[in-house]
């Protein structure tokens, strides 16, 4: 099974995104801090990683540099309230395979979690 | 002081002409002499004649000129152009130059002049540094006039604050035991002086002037020292008013540059701050509003909607995207550009306002459209600037329209004038007469809900970028706002040329006379 983590300090958007991905067959763990997120990634192992760029404490372009740094194997799709070009271009420049903005559109999303997938195998 | 440098230069070339004067008169006469006693065959007379000349203007020439240079200058130069009148006459000058700089190199260049000495300094007290630093100087290269600082506890000021008069190398180190002499001698040299002349305020050393020895070698007397006390006394209310206008005017400049970095940093980074503070708590709620409504969408089958819940639901995913997008546009609007100026992309930012304000007009049935001239020159500016006239100007247009009419947004370029025109045009409700001369004022409104800052503020960018901004307007027909706005990019460049050219001149006054 495909594993995918979900990091957001939004409860209810790690919520939705954990049952629609569950629906669609894959193991979803959710992480509402980078703190968290750098500890499930530890845990998990995930394929996938989605990441809120803008978090409490430790940011998502911090939470980035981790992964690549540990585990340059996981995708990661930022997922951004606004674009702000800098952040984007620092974000890429740092490793991210996409970016999206808030708010999602679930179809896009998926396809595109399923691309980064098929880029592996 | 130029003129005395211009006489100078002037009396050099009269010298030249005199002296080649002189010269020809003197082979007429000799070709004369040297003729009787040497018979030269006629066909040989001009060869002759050539040679001659070429002879005697190679022997007498130099002589000659160094000999009329030393009367005209030690006799009748003297005589008519005394020290003490110049000095008096500098005063003047002195005394009407309120700017430090011009100051210094006056009197610099006065000194330097009067006595044909090799180096100059004019060095005044930096209250904050502790030190004296020198304002201008004549004679010294580069390397030397960096190193040239003296204490304000050094021993030369110490003797120049205790003396109060001017005093001289020789006679100062005579009248001292040998160490004393010996540190004191190090600041003589270094100021490669002979003499100082202190300029004193209650006391208090100020300012100096140290004066290489003349060229003759002949010692300063004692009543040119007199001479020059009295001058440095007439001087220090003029140099203190130059280093308080110099003081005044850097406080001026530090406070002009401080104001407007807080006016940039204020205005636009709190708006900024907002903008993006406010998309990010918009878009989180609406991205699960609309990743919710979504959910529910694909699972249609699960769920049994009807139709009309379907179609209710996707009215929840547009509108959540449409929302987006008007906090997407305000952060674009409200972000801080950068501090220096740029080329405006006058089309681009009329096409963002539409864009901005589209939604508005499709609703109220507003036309609205743009001129622009194909030969647009290349503008200078502030790129926020420009967005807030155009979103101020076309908001105004639609309030003024209110439902169903047209505005139109016109730029041509005067090619004639040099003037690239602005005009934001509408056909809704216009001003009445008795208020148009007051909509240019700060919080002068007639809606509810404004402020009454917008054409202010336009106003105010319009002018500080040379430009002139009025308004017409016909209660029946609506109203029109023009704009200015001047080409002036190579008359700026021009400007700043010149600074840097009489930047370079000054230098070279330095350089020159240190070889």
């Amino acid at each position: 099974m495909v594993k995918l983590l979900v990091v957001d300090d939004e409860e209810e958007i790690c919520d939705f995104l954990k049952c629609f991905f569950e629906e669609r067959e894959f193991s979803v763990d959710t992480a509402c801090s980078g703190f968290d997120a750098l500890e499930k990634i530890a845990q998990v192992q995930p394929d996938v990683c989605l990441l809120d760029i803008k978090m409490p404490g430790i940011d998502g372009l911090q939470v980035l540099k981790e992964i690549k740094d540990k585990y340059p194997k996981v995708k990661v799709i930022m997922v951004t309230a606004i674009e702000t070009t800098e952040k984007i271009e620092e974000a890429v420049r740092m490793g991210a395979d996409n970016y999206i903005t808030k708010p999602l559109s679930l179809e896009y999303l998926e396809n595109d979690v399923r691309q980064k997938l098929a880029s592996i195998a | 002081m130029l003129y005395l440098r211009k006489r100078k230069i002037a009396l050099k070339k009269g010298m030249k002409l005199i002296s080649l004067f002189f010269l020809s008169i003197a082979i007429l006469q000799l070709k004369n002499i040297v003729f009787t006693f040497l018979p030269v065959k006629p066909s040989l007379q001009f060869a002759s004649d050539v040679g001659l000349i070429i002879i005697v203007c190679i022997i007498a020439y130099k002589p000659l000129d160094h000999f009329l240079n030393f009367v005209f200058r030690e006799f009748i130069f003297k005589e008519k152009v005394g020290f003490q009148s110049i000095l008096i006459n500098s005063i003047e000058d002195l005394n009407a130059s309120l700017d430090l700089r011009e100051f210094s190199n006056l009197l610099v260049n006065t000194f330097y002049d009067l006595f044909n000495v090799k180096h100059v300094a004019f060095l005044v007290k930096d209250e904050g540094l502790r030190k004296f630093v020198p304002r201008s100087l004549v004679g010294f290269n580069l390397n030397d006039s960096k190193k040239i600082k003296i204490d304000t506890n050094s021993k030369l000021v110490e003797e120049l604050e205790n003396s109060r008069f001017p005093i001289l190398r020789d006679n100062t180190l005579k009248s001292m035991n040998w160490p004393e002499a010996s540190q004191l001698n190090s600041d003589f040299e270094l100021l490669r002086a002979q003499l100082i002349i202190p300029i004193l305020d209650k006391g208090e050393l100020k300012a100096f002037i140290s004066v290489s020895s003349k060229p003759s070698h002949t010692p300063f007397f004692h009543n040119e020292l007199r001479l020059f006390n009295d001058f440095a006394m007439k001087l220090n209310t003029s140099l203190q008013n130059a280093i308080k206008y110099e003081h005044i005017r850097s406080q001026y400049e530090e406070l002009k540059e401080f104001q407007s970095h807080i006016m940039h940093s204020n205005k636009f980074s709190a708006m900024e701050q907002l903008a993006t503070g406010i998309a990010h708590e918009i878009h989180n709620p609406l991205t699960i509003i609309s990743g919710k409504a979504q959910m529910l969408l694909l699972n249609k089958g699960k769920n049994f909607l009807t139709q009309k819940s379907e179609e209710d639901l996707k009215g929840i995913v547009e509108q959540t995207t449409r929302a987006a997008d008007i906090t997407r546009k305000l952060l674009l609007f409200s972000r801080t550009s950068p501090e220096h100026e740029e080329q405006i992309p006058f089309e681009t930012i009329i096409d963002d306002t539409f864009e901005l304000i589209s939604y508005q007009t499709s609703l109220e049935k507003i036309n609205i459209q743009k001129e622009i001239d194909s030969d647009l020159p290349k503008f200078k500016g502030h790129l926020d600037e420009f967005r807030e006239v155009f979103l101020n100007l076309i908001l105004n247009a639609v309030q003024s329209v209110e439902q169903e009419g047209e505005i139109t947004v016109i730029l041509k370029h005067d090619a004639a004038e040099g003037i690239l025109e602005i005009r934001v045009e509408d056909t809704g409700c216009g001003i009445e007469d008795q208020v148009i001369s007051n909509v240019f004022d700060a919080f002068y409104t007639t809606k509810h809900n404004s402020l009454g800052l917008g054409l202010f503020v336009v106003q105010r960018i319009i002018q500080r970028n040379k430009g002139g901004i009025s308004i017409e307007s016909d209660p029946s027909r609506g109203t029109c706002v023009s704009i200015r706005l001047p080409m002036m990019i190579e008359v700026e460049n021009e400007m700043v040329q010149d600074e840097a050219d009489s930047r370079n001149d000054l230098e070279s006054v330095v350089l020159d006379q240190g070889k």
